[in-house]
């Protein structure tokens, strides 16, 4: 599965992906995944698309406040487009709007990307996945429950600029603002996954005794934000009792959920607290659930710096693969990992190429929530957490 | 030197765990291999195989239940050949894309065999409670099967089946060619074999034929050698039949007893004289016929003993013999019968001429040759009784033959004919068998000669010319 991958920063969405369509040296082109900014319009992206590649399939997300590739991180006005070449593989697309009985509606979602290209029945390779931020985890359960836990399921909730919901999904189907977009990979060859935290629990932990859907109550039976402030030393004292985001300050000390036991070390799901209020509850990024056991995680700006590289190695090891033989890697990059890491994303970019080759095509989105295969093989929702899927030569 | 953090020895235990969990699955993907192999392997019996083969890999891989398909030329259907369960021996798939596909080699997972259409169209009770499937092709030569195991959960089969249905399809392919080819061969040496032993009951029955066939040229050759005797026999016993001086004796003898009385002592002396007279001549004559009965019957024995000898199988005992010797003997068997028909007989054989040849054979051979003459000779003399009949027989020999020619100015022959006289059931005789000169030529060939008669045409006569080979035939 050959993969090129080019980035304009032309304002013009027509202009901008035409110039990575021209760059584009690949035999012929069979499928698309992109990040946009969104200052790019959905319904220009789909047009542009269709105008210049009538054939290829292809399935952009909205990514927060730019993209990166293996080029490098460029933020602002851009558009990243990952190229796929269609020999030995094949790409089954689908998207939906996101509505209530989400779980049925992803389950349908997988189906028919698969029936797309008349493959109904067959399991495909992998997942790539993007929606708007909200629901996942029930998205995830749709997806098992259509075609079981063994397919790694890969990918992000759109971002924005914002966080005020002008994430966008996009295929040649259809371009929708709460949406959710699927690509089925079909390959005979490798693909593999990773999914990755740079956060260790601290001894800070807590019982959810009261919570609904993302917000999270209490801990232990007292007010979330009071318990969380002073599991993480106090330092958001000055917004509690009001409304606040504290969604950048709050980069460094997600709560975990216990997610597994890996070599007798526990992993775990990361919740990205966004907003307190004047109850002191705490809303999140990912669904909560009362009886679950949270735990203050601890992250370093060094450590996200090296665990971003260390996703990709990962996913290399899970399934063997040496540099050369990758040929595409595409990834979801916690926004909040990003903004927390502000103007060193470029050590971040580095110390992602100290393990992909700066040959290899690289597409990362900055997302409002990841998804992926934890170490176990699991499909999982979580924040603050980079999320790989590698594409080789080597067979299965 | 920077001390390890947390997260690093993290990093390392993971590591480590998952290169166990790696290993752990390798070895189980080999082990399955091992055995789907070994089993792929173990026998030459496709039906043996495949039904342990469909038994260990339902074990292995932990399936549900597991059946396999086949293909027939030519054919869109997928019928079951072998199952895990007996519910799913009956089940018929009609082939479309998917399972083409499978047979171009390409393992086909399905999370949901109810989204397949090959299994849309078999879906009833039996398979009730099969979710997701492993599809791997066993295709050889000309064998299209599929081998399918199965699951009664969705999406059961992973990246590790896959890694097992991928090793597995050359491997399978391969033993299913060598199974095709073994099977084949196993054919084939059926085939030869059963091919061995129509020829060997062919053999047998040309055997038996010939045999037969043997035998009653055998028994052909012995009557007619001993009919060849006979003749002269009967023409002798005509000639002791046919003679008055018995008759003559009793006639003299009747008078004299009327007369006694009125004969003097002198007449009754001169009568008695002439009776002891004609007694006498009557004796020798009774001698000559005893002499010459004598020698043919011997002769009859001889042939019968000399046939008993080579139906024994025993080799008959080759001689230098002289051609003079065989010839007076034979022409004195004749004696008779020349005399009778008045045959001028002229023999010019150079008396140191010798052949190398089995005696009592030879005597049949020329007695034949004479018989023929003689029979040409007695037919023409029907028509024509102021003829000459004569018979010349001549023997010479160089360096390298023996060549002898027998001679009449008999009936003759048409000269196309001349050929077809040695064929077996050929005459040219009203009561001739069509064996003397078939069993002559056969003689002269096996000894190394050659024979052939030319004749100029009806009432011309006949010779018969033979050549026998020197070398060899002593070396026999």
């Amino acid at each position: 599965m050959q993969t090129q991958c080019f980035t304009s920063l032309k304002l013009n969405t027509m202009d901008a992906i035409r110039e990575c369509v021209e760059k584009c040296t690949l035999p012929s082109i069979s499928h698309i995944i992109g990040f946009s900014s969104i200052s790019h319009d959905a319904k220009e992206i789909q047009i542009c698309l269709k105008e210049i590649l009538p054939n290829a399939s292809f399935h952009i997300s909205s990514s927060c406040l730019g993209t990166m590739t293996h080029e490098g991180v460029k933020k602002g006005d851009v558009i990243s487009l990952m190229f796929f070449e269609g020999k030995e593989a094949s790409f089954g697309i689908s998207i939906a709007q996101k509505d209530r009985g989400i779980r049925n509606i992803a389950k349908e979602v997988i189906k028919n990307s698969i029936k797309s290209i008349d493959r109904a029945g067959e399991t495909p390779s992998a997942i790539w996945i993007t929606c708007s931020p909200g629901a996942e985890e029930k998205i995830l359960e749709g997806i098992t429950s259509a075609i079981g836990s063994n397919v790694p399921v890969v990918g992000g909730s759109s971002g924005d600029n914002e966080i005020n919901g002008k994430w966008f999904q996009v295929t040649n189907e259809a371009y929708l603002n709460e949406g959710l977009a699927v690509t089925s990979f079909f390959s005979e060859n490798v693909i593999s996954a990773s999914f990755h935290c740079g956060y260790n629990p601290s001894t800070y932990k807590g019982v959810i005794t009261k919570s609904s859907g993302r917000t999270v109550y209490e801990i232990d039976n007292r007010p979330a934000a009071l318990v969380y402030n002073e599991w993480s030393g106090n330092r958001f004292a000055d917004f509690l009792g009001a409304y606040n985001t504290i969604l950048s300050e709050s980069g460094l000390f997600p709560l975990g959920r216990k997610a597994g036991e890996f070599a007798d070390i526990p992993y775990y799901k990361l919740s990205h607290p966004e907003s307190v209020d004047e109850t002191n509850k705490i809303t999140f990024f990912t669904d909560i659930e009362e009886g679950e056991e949270v735990v203050l995680m601890e992250g370093d700006v060094e450590e996200l710096i090296k665990r971003s590289g260390k996703a990709i190695n990962s996913a290399m090891k899970v399934s063997e693969l040496e540099p050369n033989e990758i040929t595409g890697c595409l990834m979801t990059f916690c926004a909040g990992c990003m903004l927390t890491l502000d103007f060193r994303m470029d050590e971040a970019f580095a110390e992602i190429s100290q393990y992909l080759p700066s040959h290899i095509p690289l597409l990362a989105g900055f997302t409002f929530g990841e998804q992926g295969q934890l170490v176990e093989g699991e499909n999982a929702h979580g924040n603050l957490m980079f999320s790989v899927i590698l594409f080789s030569n080597k067979r299965i | 030197m920077t001390a390890l953090k947390k997260n690093d020895v993290q990093d390392i235990l993971f590591d480590l765990h998952r290169m166990q969990k790696k290993e752990e699955i390798l070895k189980r993907e080999c082990h399955t291999l091992f055995v789907a192999s070994k089993v792929l392997n173990s026998s030459m019996d496709f039906n043996k195989v495949i039904q342990n083969l469909i038994h260990v890999l339902n074990n292995e891989l932990e399936c549900t239940e597991s059946f396999i398909l086949m293909n027939q030329p030519g054919s869109d259907t997928f019928h079951t050949i072998v199952s895990t369960d007996e519910k799913l021996k009956n089940l018929v798939f009609k082939l479309s894309d998917n399972f083409e596909r499978v047979l171009e080699k390409h393992p086909l997972i399905s999370h949901d065999i109810r989204e397949i259409t090959e299994w849309q169209d078999v879906l009833n009770e039996e398979i009730d409670s099969i979710r997701s499937a492993l599809h791997i092709p066993l295709v050889g030569n000309s064998l299209r099967a599929i081998l399918v195991c199965t699951h009664h959960e969705i999406g059961f089969f992973s990246k590790s089946h896959q890694r097992i249905a991928n090793s597995l399809t050359p491997v399978a392919r391969q033993a299913i060619i060598n199974l095709e080819n073994q099977t084949r061969l196993l054919e084939e040496i059926e085939l030869r074999k059963h091919t061995e032993q129509v020829l060997k009951n062919l053999q047998n029955t040309l055997v038996t034929t010939a045999y037969k066939e043997g035998f009653a040229e055998h028994a052909i050759s012995v009557l007619h050698n001993i009919g060849n005797l006979v003749t002269p026999l009967k023409a002798r016993n005509d000639l002791i039949s046919k003679d008055q001086s018995l008759e003559e004796c009793i006639s003299f003898c009747q008078n004299f007893s009327h007369k006694m009385d009125t004969l003097t002592d002198e007449k009754k002396n001169q009568a008695i004289q002439i009776l002891i007279g004609k007694l006498n001549e009557f004796s020798e004559k009774l001698d000559k016929h005893q002499k010459i009965t004598t020698d043919i019957v011997n002769k009859i024995a001889d042939t019968i003993s000399a046939q008993q000898k080579f139906a024994n199988l025993k080799n008959t005992v080759k001689a230098e013999i002289k051609v003079i010797d065989l010839f007076n003997e034979v022409i004195h068997t004749f004696t008779d019968i020349i005399s009778k028909l008045g045959i001028s007989v002229e023999i010019d054989i150079d008396p140191m001429v010798e052949i190398y040849i089995e005696r009592n054979s030879a005597y049949h051979t020329f007695l034949n040759l004479i018989s023929n003459a003689v029979d040409s000779i007695q037919e023409r003399k029907l028509s024509d009784r102021n003829y000459s009949p004569s018979i010349q027989i001549n023997c010479s020999q160089d360096q390298e033959a023996v060549h002898l020619e027998v001679k009449d100015n008999g009936i003759g022959l048409d000269p196309q004919l001349a050929e077809e006289v040695f064929k077996y059931g050929y005459t040219t005789k009203e009561k001739g068998s069509g064996f003397g000169l078939h069993s002559c030529g056969n003689f002269i060939r096996a000894n190394n000669g050659d024979i052939k008669l030319i004749s100029e045409g009806p009432d011309t006569g006949a010779s018969l010319q033979i050549t026998l080979f020197r070398g060899g035939a002593k070396n026999e």
